[in-house]
């Protein structure tokens, strides 16, 4: 089982690799598992305990504010066209949002979990193993919803597969 | 391997091969898990042997790569579907109309060519989105506004060909007569330019509409008789202020003269804004997509009323509101410009709707443009302020019809008489579908403004991944048009899944429409490989119907 403080681990070699040799690294496919930013969802309220837990890792990596306005949306850009791989908390509506625009820089949402936010529940746990690759139950599709009271914990990474193009989408 | 209809292995191998020439490998995609990408999400056909889905899908970077797409698929007669941003979500996503065709992805030909602050306009390709052209003038400090649909991740050119809509002043909000100037690849492979493009070295190509001889460029607007790749835009200056102006009245049938009085001040352009209809009473507000979600009634002894199942009995609410001082309508208008010139405005507003008995009218702050970022944030939707944004995707519950989860939702999309009278008629109409079938939404769907002199009233359907509700939303549709068909309101758009449908409802003298529409696909398109049945126009079906012309 990975632990948080495997997935911290991996991810402050991410965050020490900001600037171009992120960006190179990005865009070679990067070995799996190495998160480079942490995107929150600010368009909901988060539960305490997993609102303080994201202050924590916010100092171990980059964190990138969802807000699904304009400003964010060019944060989020350059987040993706540099990103191997990066771990979200968010609504669903929120999710649906960035998994497509993620689509447009070779990405996939490869991983997924979803807890009530009014359930007392083990985030920690959940971004463990969303981050680690640990089993995490996934059902098979979601409501792209910020009402349903749902809060998803994700994971989407850059495919190798032909539409990633290796010479970047956009 | 998923094959386009009446076209061998043999050839379409051949013409991916030499699609793959022209834009590289890495831009043909065929694997199953890229195509999945260009199903639509919202589909109310999902898993189901008439969904839409693509038997490959191709990005050229240029026109250029354009003209030899399009040859190809004409030598190897491979139906071709051009989506630019393919966010259509609500009218098809990104999936093609008819099954087995290959998209012709334009995503990554996202060059702003040209943008003219003194003459206010911009020509784009396809796959400039409003983000995209929001940040460009914003990087550069360009004294240009734009006006966007609700999600701003739409393409600029590719929601204007759907006759797409945006939420700022009249002149500016149908997006396709906002456009000067088309450049396209016509089926056969030749690039033409309309307008005053249509001359070499024109220098007024984004300035004069009409060009020389016939106005074509409505040709290209829900079309499928070429691949535009590049359109003009006129664009506003930044208007110095904004404020909100509310009139309420109070009774029901007040809508009637205040749709009257408003319609004549938006003809002599002193309402250019877009205003909204909202009812205190019912805590419904209109344009929901574009302003905040709906406040609770104001008193549970409205709420009882309105919860009626048997559907809200307008005489015992309006007594109610009446008793509780409540105001039945209130019309919120957006003013822009210099301070007196809203003043002014607003005075003529007041004026001209202060007849209706019990009117009230309250001009809010006149608030200089742009807002504090602080401000910005806590907006629900910053399309009136010429700033897109996706937060239109957080709104209305998402959750369940019929047991099922909700995916998305299908527009229904009728276009309605700029009268209070049909107003009161749709909302009837439409809320007794909606109660018949349980459908999520307030109990009564205002109609928008957002069309000059008519309404709109677009409902989102729900859409789920099961079949079987699926198939009862589409016959709700069907119920839908055929209610609205007898009434005579027609629908401005729809998803492929109802395009015949709706086709079949613009029937005047037998189908001279379509009938006309199909001789014009005969012509520039004998082989029938753009975007066949888009808007229900196919190629080969206008001969049987000559004795008409
Ligand atoms: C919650 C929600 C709110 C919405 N609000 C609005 C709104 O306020 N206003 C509005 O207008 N819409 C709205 N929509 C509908 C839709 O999402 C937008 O209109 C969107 O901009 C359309 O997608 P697009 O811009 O990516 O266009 P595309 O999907 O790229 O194009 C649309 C269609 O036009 C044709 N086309 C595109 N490009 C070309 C080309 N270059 N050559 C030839 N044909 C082409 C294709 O047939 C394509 O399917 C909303 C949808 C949702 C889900």
């Amino acid at each position: 089982m990975i632990t948080r403080r495997v997935m911290l681990g991996s991810a402050l070699v991410a965050a020490a690799a900001v600037g171009p040799a992120w960006a190179a690294l990005a865009r070679s496919g990067l070995p799996p598992r190495t998160i480079n930013a942490l995107l929150i969802d600010r368009t909901i309220p988060l539960p305490r305990t997993l609102a303080a837990l994201i202050e924590t890792d916010r100092q171990g990596m980059p964190v990138v504010d969802l807000t699904l306005d304009a400003g964010a949306h060019s944060a989020l850009q350059q987040t993706l066209r540099a990103s191997g791989a990066v771990v979200g908390i968010s609504c669903g509506a929120t999710l649906f949002c960035v998994e497509r625009m993620a689509w447009d820089y070779g990405h996939r949402l490869t991983a997924r979990t979803q807890r009530s936010s009014a359930a007392s529940g083990d985030w920690d746990g959940d971004l463990a193993a969303i981050a680690g690759g640990g089993t995490v139950s996934q059902p098979p599709a979601y409501a792209p919803s910020r009402s349903d009271g749902l809060i998803h914990v994700w994971m989407i990474e850059r495919k190798r597969s032909a539409r990633s193009g290796s010479a970047g989408w956009l | 391997m998923k094959l386009p209809p009446n076209v061998s292995h043999a050839d379409f191998a051949a013409a991916l091969a030499q699609f793959a020439a022209v834009v590289g490998h890495d831009w043909l995609f065929t694997s199953d898990e890229d195509l999945e990408l260009y199903r639509d999400s919202y589909s109310v056909n999902w898993g189901e042997a008439d969904e839409r889905t693509a038997s490959a899908a191709i990005a050229p970077d240029s026109a250029e790569h354009v003209v030899e797409l399009v040859k190809i698929a004409n030598r190897y007669r491979i139906p071709i579907y051009p989506i630019s941003t393919g966010k259509n979500l609500g009218y098809g996503g990104a999936a093609p109309a008819l099954a087995g065709s290959v998209v012709l992805d334009l995503k990554r030909m996202n060059r702003i060519v040209e943008i003219d602050e003194r003459n206010g306009y911009v020509v784009v390709e396809p796959g400039v989105s409003y983000f995209d052209l929001y940040q460009y003038i914003q990087d550069r400090g360009l004294k240009l506004w734009i006006d966007c649909p609700s999600p701003g991740w739409g393409s600029v050119l590719g929601n204007a060909l759907d006759g797409g809509v945006g939420v700022t002043l009249a002149a500016y909000r149908s997006h396709f007569d906002a456009h000067c100037g088309i450049e396209v690849v016509l089926p056969n492979g030749r690039m033409m330019r309309t307008g005053m493009g249509a001359m070499p070295g024109a220098k007024t190509w984004q300035q004069f509409k009409p060009g020389f001889g016939p106005r074509i460029d409505g040709l290209f607007k829900q079309s499928n008789y070429g691949v535009v790749t590049k359109m003009g835009f006129w664009l506003m200056p930044p208007p110095e202020n904004i404020a909100r102006g509310v009139v309420t009245v109070p009774q029901y049938r007040d809508i009637i003269p205040l749709v009257d009085t408003i319609g004549r001040l938006e003809q002599s352009k002193i309402v250019q804004g877009l205003w909204t209809l909202s009812s205190p009473t019912l805590g419904t507000r209109g344009d929901a997509a574009h302003d905040a979600g709906p406040p609770a009634p104001a008193d549970p002894a409205l709420f009882a009323i309105l919860s009626d199942p048997a559907g809200v009995d307008m005489a015992k609410l309006q007594m109610a509101a009446s008793a509780t001082g409540t105001p039945f309508w209130s019309a919120e208008f957006t003013l822009y410009g210099p301070k007196r010139l809203i003043e002014a405005q607003w005075a003529c507003i007041a004026e001209a709707l202060e007849h209706i008995p019990g009117a009230q009218c309250k001009l809010g702050p006149v608030r200089p443009l742009p807002l504090p970022a602080d401000e910005l944030a806590k907006l629900f939707d910053t399309g009136p302020l010429g700033i897109p944004s996706l937060r239109t995707f957080g709104l209305g519950p998402m959750v369940s019809y019929d047991g099922e989860d909700v995916v998305g939702h299908v527009f229904f999309s009728p276009v309605i008489p700029r009268t209070g009278e049909a107003a009161i008629e749709a909302m009837d109409v439409f809320a007794a579908i909606t109660r018949k079938y349980r459908l999520p939404g307030p109990p009564l769907q205002f109609p928008s403004a957002i069309f000059e002199r008519a309404f709109l009233f677009a409902i989102g359907l729900p859409v789920t991944r099961s079949a079987t509700v699926n198939a009862k939303i589409r016959a709700i549709i069907r119920e839908l048009v055929d209610v609205s068909t007898a009434r005579g309101w027609g629908e401005y758009r729809t998803a492929p899944a109802f395009f015949d449908l709706i086709m079949e409802t613009y029937s005047y003298n037998d189908h001279a429409l379509r009938d006309f529409l199909e001789t014009i696909k005969d012509a520039v398109d004998p082989n029938g490989i753009m975007s066949p049945g888009r808007y229900a126009i196919r190629s080969g079906q206008a001969a049987t119907k000559t004795d008409h012309l």
